[in-house]
């Protein structure tokens, strides 16, 4: 009853409040109230506005962006009567009026994310459900898999209730039984391998017919095939934490409808964009953003869902929705849309319990996102989630946002290639004055990345949203437009993570990058020339050229991102803290092992004698695992030291020649979730709207530098002539 | 550079242009600005005429100008009027006689002077006025005039002599003098008026202005004043004369002059005393005498007093009123309408700066001043020698509203080309809507030997273009002086009759109310009814007009106005007024960051309209007005909040002022300016200024619907800005707040305690 009262009062002051925004205020009025309005929005920016302050902070926001809308919809538009003007004049109506429906759902969405949960109920030994893990593999290679595997067997429960099933679509009797001889034995050498290795692990390997449906259907045949209660999922390159099933599996205990427990994935590898642009170690991941504020807000409204990995499912869900849906190439979100709408309930652990890689190259990054654009946009075709029947009215909302989101590479080009309509061709698609600008387009600038910042703040920095989508929507726009043409064409394709860049290059797919930057940069020179030779228009020369400089900036930086840097360690190091001892030459000597990799480790050695570590020595390290699986010794060769006081540093290269060493590493690197939480903690936080702006601003100008260098050095790196003309 | 350059310069200009151009016109109404006007350009002498002629004797002439010189300025100038004549004078043969100068720039062999009578022309003029005043003669041919009201229409073509600049357009003018510019009948008595339908052939004086003599022998004494305003009002109906003047006397001149109308007044018995009168005309209700030195005099009389009030409501009706001159159109709400039905027909031009306006009515309950836009769709085309920097400008009732800048070269043809025009510069009543195109061509920078004969159009302007008026607030308000001058209200067609209060009951004070009350009457197309009541006793409800000298009306009325003390002596001193203040304030050149400071609250003024020192939250109280001691007459409106009547009060620092003062707000081109809550004539300047109420009171507001309710709150609200920007940070607030409320019980929250720790 409380709640009814509390929503007619909201309902009816937001109706007042919009009778009052969508008045025909003249621009002076406008002035006064967007200024007056922002410095209030700016105080509780400055203030931390938190709970019920920054509810204002964002309806006050909010009124400028709605005042906006009014303006914009009833004011601007060319006459329709100039077609030159209007067409385009109209989709740059369009796509802003999309910004701000976006907008909103995300304000819906997190405005308030739900806070961390509390640690899971523990649930009595004897009452703990059986658990099936399933990590689906297609062509990864078998020491990542083995990494995997082991850091599975190492999670912590009882080993009796839990069995780990590698799904292997590589080694399908369709695979094998190629026309292609070459692919046929290899995927034959693959079978036999990972039937090995499993044995070796103890994990159970299954395989079948025909690779139908892709990765739904893989899961479907696993499901097929296990009978645990629960379904854990992890992508075969994503190991989980010793501590994965204790803190997911206690809410299944707790709501019967649960179907899903989603914990975020966490990337110990830069992606392409952070590793070309130095910007891992400082600045939140991108996907941090979805992982940390958005499945967060998800979860308040019941819609979190599911993400391919690193989830636990109920079985008996499953059963009902025939297990994992493969209308779409993203069977995840389809599934948890499924479930959703038949009153299963799913909740979000925001805690990172797996660690995962990231594709290495620009190319398959945007292959991945590809993948995940077009089934976004085939499940807005097939299952379009407003009209979902079963769904809530907040659970609509979400998927809407969700899938809704991959459009953004539309907007995106229009925003692009708007202001070139009146620099190039004199047209003019927004009809408004220098001074309606300031009063109305530039406030709602300002109130637009004030709310962004208000609710992303350290996850995301200002523009490298926007930078992003730019890089995004390049390649994304002709895959979004093929799916929307024809909608069941698309088909699964395994994102590769472990190609590895060795020398500077620039992407394969960076032409267009330069194309576009290219053509805003003559632009800008045209604005100069107009501004020089058309005085009495350069209010409105003005307003465009800088629209069009933020342009470049952004095609500026994303140079950069295509311009990749090669990279001599292929694998990232995670930071640890791992007591250890250090065997050279039957010699066992006090060491701490302080960063690790997938293939090695640096260890401080506590001795002074370091001539007894040369080059290429072969040793031992024995160190206290986590788990219970892994024991022994690890082999390990020294590639170099160096000697600070009483300690050696030593870097060193894992040299594992059996299933149990890969054990050892899975738990040196994975076993700690903590670790990984410090790391993600460490880049958190929110350098605020201005320094957000300069710090990309610095960034732009270094790589639009980097990228032009790129261009001229090393244009094409893998030419076999290596050629430069 | 010099691109950059000239374009500054022609910035420069344009807004020069938008500050001194007196606004072109199509009224018939309307004087031009006058000649002293300082304009670079050597004004001819005035050298003694070559009379070619004999001119007729100053009371036969036919005079036709509505103000003492009418100055047509620029390249294309019009003016259009009319002037009636009696059946005799439009049967007789007559000559046009027209004396006017011009400047020396005026390019003879590429400028025309035209005017055409009853849309027919009659002369085509060469103007070459520019040694010394040129009269000329022309004969009108047969059958071009028309008893009753006839049009004149006035259009001069100027080119400059040597320069092509747009600044220069400015220097071309021509003066039609009033004086030497008239018809000349050759029927002896043909201008005699014969029946009262003949009233309105009384026409103007040399000065423009109809004199309204009423003399009455009874004054002061039997004759009511309420039967003697009556008769002003029915003879300002039946002249429908522009400029009026009325004077009161009781005995009778001996002549009447050319425009002036001399109404005699009285019982049979006061008429029958005056020599001049023969019986026959005392005993009729109404006739014509003629005077004994010339000229005629109208008698209007019965038995008693109530029956003159008679006779004059049945001269009322014999009279038929000249049609009155309204704007082409009438925006009573939303409104789409032609140039061409605005009055405005296609047409081409070869100059470098295209004039042309129109005149478009506001309703009296008109509320969109501070919010709204109009739109002009544009259909024209100007050739590929237009240079971009050219512009569109708009300007109404004198304030320059839109400049929309020409931008493409190579010509264009616009159709429906959109020009947004802010609203704020409409009023109650007349609107004149001032078009202006600047044509700058390559030509033009070059300026070849003969380059403004060029007669090659460079720009067309299409009668297919329209006005777009969107749907605007509309609310009654008061004090609104520019509603009442324009359209008479509240007066006109009030269900009560009006309270008039006259301080006193002298010459001096009633000319001052015929003036007022033959405005109004004419505002309104009707006579005001109204009853004479005294200062204290004003019936509830009724609305009132009080005119009287400041000392003879109650304090309590004026409590807020206070008319300051003449400086001591010295003539010739200029007072130190606001107009100084602002010479010096330009000529003092601010430090740095004062500077800016001052820079960026110029651009918010000019951009936005936007002055911080005058924001304040909720409408101010009215406070006193000072008014300049060297005021004539002040017109001053307030409402009397007990019962939502309007309260016009006309007055001066004398009653001898006060009939000088009404003498000069009647003049056509002061009365249009009244507006506002206080409207007074400064005669050091001799100018009418207004001063906007800081408040207004609702009289009411219809219709009552939605739209116009949401209408009317926005530009009440655009008005009190700061009091919209808190209406919306409060509902924002509570906006704000009650989604947190909202949040907090709808959706999952584990934990109220918890907040978002990292989402800052």
């Amino acid at each position: 009853m409380r709640s009814v009262n509390i929503f007619l009062f909201w309902a009816v002051s937001a109706v007042v409040l919009v009778f009052f925004i969508f008045l025909p205020i003249d621009p002076r009025t406008q002035l006064v109230t967007t200024f007056v309005v922002l410095m209030i929005v700016v105080v509780l920016k400055y203030l931390q506005a938190e709970g019920a302050t920054r509810m204002v902070l964002l309806a006050l926001a909010t009124s400028i962006v709605l005042r906006y809308v009014y303006w914009r919809t009833t004011s601007t538009l060319p006459p329709i009567n100039q077609p030159l003007n209007f067409i385009p004049g109209l989709l740059l109506y369009l796509a802003e009026m999309f910004s701000v429906w976006m907008l909103f759902l995300s304000l819906f969405v997190v405005s308030r994310p739900l806070a961390p949960r509390p640690p899971s109920p523990g649930l009595a030994e004897g009452t703990l459900p059986t658990v099936d893990i399933f990590i689906p593999t297609y062509n990864e290679n078998s020491t990542l898999l083995a990494h995997t595997m082991a850091a599975a067997l190492n999670i912590d429960y009882p080993a009796d209730k839990f069995t780990v099933w590698l799904l292997d679509d590589g080694g399908t009797v369709q695979k094998r039984s190629a026309m292609n001889m070459v692919e046929a034995k290899a995927a034959e050498a693959r079978h036999a391998e990972l039937q090995d290795l499993c044995a070796q692990l103890g994990v159970r390997y299954l395989t079948r017919e025909r690779n139908e449906h892709a990765k739904a259907g893989n899961l479907n045949n696993g499901l097929a095939h296990s009978t645990g209660e629960l379904v854990a999922v992890f992508d075969a390159d994503h190991a989980p934490a010793r501590d994965f099933l204790k803190e997911t599996v206690g809410f299944f205990g707790e709501d019967p409808k649960l179907f899903l427990v989603q914990t975020p994935h966490f990337f110990i590898n830069p992606d392409p964009v952070e590793r070309n642009l130095q910007t891992f170690q400082k600045m939140p991941s991108e996907n941090e953003m979805f992982y940390g504020i958005i499945q967060r807000g998800l979860d308040k409204w019941n819609a979190a869902f599911f993400c391919g990995s690193a989830a636990v499912l109920r079985r008996e869900a499953l059963v009902i929705s025939e297990g994992f849906s493969g209308m779409s190439i993203t069977e995840d979100c389809e599934t948890a849309l499924e479930l959703h709408s038949r009153g299963w309930n799913s909740i979000y652990v925001d805690r990172p319990l797996i660690a995962g890689l990231q594709p290495e190259t620009f190319a398959s990054f945007i292959g991945q996102r590809s993948r995940w654009a077009q089934g976004m946009m085939q499940i807005m075709r097939f299952r379009f989630p407003a009209f979902k029947r079963g769904l809530t009215v907040a659970q609509r909302l979400c998927y809407m946002s969700s899938t809704m989101f991959w459009l953004f590479p539309f907007p995106r080009f229009i925003f692009l290639f708007s202001p070139l309509f009146y620099l190039f061709f004199d047209l003019e698609i927004f009809t408004a004055s220098g001074g309606e600008f300031m009063a109305y387009t530039v406030s709602y600038m300002i109130a637009n990345l004030l709310i962004q910042n208000s609710l992303y703040g350290s996850f995301r920095w200002p523009w490298i949203s926007e930078l992003y989508e730019y890089v995004q929507s390049v390649h994304l726009l002709p895959a979004v437009i093929s799916v929307a043409l024809n909608p069941t064409k698309p088909t699964f394709k395994v994102t590769a993570k472990d190609e590895s860049v060795a020398q500077n290059r620039l992407s394969e797919i960076s032409r267009p990058f330069f194309l576009i930057f290219f053509v805003l940069l003559i632009a800008t020179f045209v604005t100069g020339y107009r501004l020089y030779t058309e005085s009495y228009k350069a209010d409105i020369t003005l307003v465009v050229g800088g629209w069009n400089l933020l342009n470049l900036l952004l095609a500026g930086c994303a140079l950069g991102v295509v311009s990749e840097r090669g990279e001599r360690q292929t694998t990232r190091r995670v930071k640890v803290q791992r007591r250890a001892e250090v065997e050279v030459n039957g010699k066992w000597y006090p060491a701490m092992i302080r960063d690790v990799s997938v293939n090695g480790a640096g260890i401080q050695v506590f001795s002074t004698e370091v001539e007894e570590f040369p080059r290429d020595q072969i040793g031992n390290v024995r160190f206290q695992t986590h788990g219970v699986v892994a024991e022994g010794d690890l082999p390990i060769s020294i590639r170099h030291t160096s000697v600070r006081g009483e300690i050696i540093f030593m870097g060193c290269r894992f040299a594992p020649d059996s299933v149990a060493h890969h054990s050892l590493i899975a738990d040196l690197l994975y076993a700690n979730s903590e670790q990984w939480w410090q790391f993600q903690h460490s880049r958190r936080y929110n350098p605020g709207v201005v320094r957000g702006t300069f710090r990309f601003l610095h960034i732009a100008l270094v790589q639009t530098f980097r990228g032009l260098q790129y261009l001229v050095l090393h244009r094409e790196p893998q030419a076999k002539t290596g050629g430069s003309e | 550079m010099r691109a950059l350059l000239s374009a500054t310069v022609l910035s420069l200009s344009l807004t020069a242009a938008a500050a001194q151009v007196p606004s072109f016109d199509m009224s018939p109404e309307r004087n031009s600005a006058s000649p002293s006007q300082p304009d670079g350009s050597t004004a001819p002498k005035s050298s003694p005429l070559p009379q070619l002629f004999a001119a007729p004797p100053e009371s036969l002439r036919h005079y036709l100008l509505q103000s003492p010189t009418l100055r047509l300025q620029g390249e294309t100038a019009v003016r259009q009027w009319a002037f009636n004549l009696t059946a005799a004078e439009a049967a007789s043969a007559a000559r046009f006689i027209l004396e006017y100068t011009n400047a020396i720039t005026v390019a003879p062999e590429a400028s025309r002077l035209t005017v055409s009578i009853n849309n027919a022309k009659l002369i085509e003029e060469t103007p070459r006025g520019a040694e010394y005043a040129v009269q000329r003669l022309f004969e009108v041919p047969e059958g071009m005039l028309k008893p009753g009201r006839n049009t004149i229409r006035v259009h001069a073509q100027q080119r400059h002599r040597t320069d092509c600049s747009i600044d220069s357009t400015f220097e071309l003018w021509t003066d039609l003098q009033a004086e030497n510019t008239y018809l000349d009948f050759d029927t002896p008595g043909a201008g005699l008026m014969r029946s009262s339908s003949d009233i309105a052939t009384v026409g103007v004086g040399a000065d423009g202005v109809t004199r309204m003599r009423i003399v009455v022998p009874s004054l002061g004494r039997q004759a009511p004043p309420r039967t003697l305003l009556q008769l002003a009002q029915t003879l300002a109906l039946a002249t429908g004369a522009a400029n009026t003047a009325y004077s009161f006397s009781s005995s009778l001149p001996a002549s009447a002059a050319r425009g002036e109308l001399v109404v005699l007044v009285g019982t049979t018995a006061d008429l029958s005393r005056l020599a001049a009168v023969d019986a026959d005309a005392a005993s009729r209700t109404s006739a014509f005498i003629r005077l004994p030195e010339g000229g005629q005099a109208l008698t209007v009389s019965a038995a008693d007093w109530p029956g003159i009030a008679n006779a004059i409501r049945q001269l009322a009706d014999a009279t038929i009123p000249p049609v009155r001159e309204t704007p082409h159109a009438e925006a009573k709400g939303a409104t789409r309408i032609s140039f061409s039905e605005l009055g405005v027909s296609a047409q081409q031009f070869s100059g470098r700066r295209f004039v042309t306006g129109f005149e478009i009515g506001m309703p009296a309950d008109f509320y969109a001043g501070n919010y709204g836009k109009a739109r002009i769709y544009l259909d024209a085309a100007y050739s590929s020698d237009v240079l971009p920097g050219g512009s569109f400008n708009v300007t109404i009732n004198g304030q320059l509203a839109t400049t929309v800048p020409i931008t493409k070269s190579g010509g264009a043809v616009l159709q429906e080309y959109p020009i947004r025009i802010p609203m704020r510069h409409f009023r109650p009543g007349k609107n004149t809507v001032e078009f202006e195109a600047l044509l700058p061509t390559k030509a033009d920078t070059v300026c070849a030997p003969g380059a403004t004969a060029n007669e090659t159009p460079r720009f067309a302007l299409f009668g297919t273009s329209e006005l777009v008026i969107p749907e605007f607030a509309r609310a009654k308000r008061v004090p609104d002086l520019a509603a009442t001058a324009a359209l008479g209200f509240p007066y006109a067609g009030s269900a009560e009759t009006v309270d008039l209060v006259l301080a006193q009951e002298d010459g001096l004070t009633l000319s001052a109310a015929a003036t007022v009350l033959g405005k109004l009457a004419q505002a309104s197309g009707a006579p005001i009814r109204f009853e004479t009541v005294e200062p204290g006793s004003i019936t509830e409800g009724h609305h009132a007009i009080l005119v009287g000298a400041m000392g003879s009306l109650p304090p309590d009325m004026l409590s807020k106005i206070e008319l300051a003390a003449a400086p001591e002596g010295e003539n010739g001193i200029e007072r130190l007024d606001d107009k100084n203040l602002e010479f010096w304030q330009q000529r003092v050149r601010p430090g740095r960051v004062l500077g800016w400071f001052s820079g960026a609250s110029e651009w918010l003024k000019r951009n936005f309209d936007l002055d911080l020192t005058t924001a304040r939250l909720l409408p101010a109280s009215e406070p006193e007005r000072q008014l300049p001691s060297t005021t004539d007459i002040f017109l001053y409106q307030s409402a009397d909040t007990a019962d939502d009547t309007v309260r016009t009060i006309v007055s001066a620092g004398s009653a001898a002022q006060l009939a000088n003062g009404a003498e000069a707000i009647a003049l056509q081109d002061n009365w249009a300016k009244v507006g506002g809550i206080l409207s007074y004539h400064d005669t050091l300047e001799d100018e009418m200024l207004a001063v906007e109420p800081k408040a207004a009171r609702f009289l009411s507001i219809s219709p009552l619907s939605f739209t116009n309710l949401r209408l009317v709150m926005t530009n009440w609200l655009a008005s009190n800005f700061v009091l919209y920007s808190l209406i919306l940070l409060v509902m924002a607030v509570t906006v704000g707040l009650l989604t947190n409320a909202l949040l907090g019980s709808l959706g999952r929250s584990h934990d109220d305690e918890a907040s978002d720790e990292d989402g800052i």
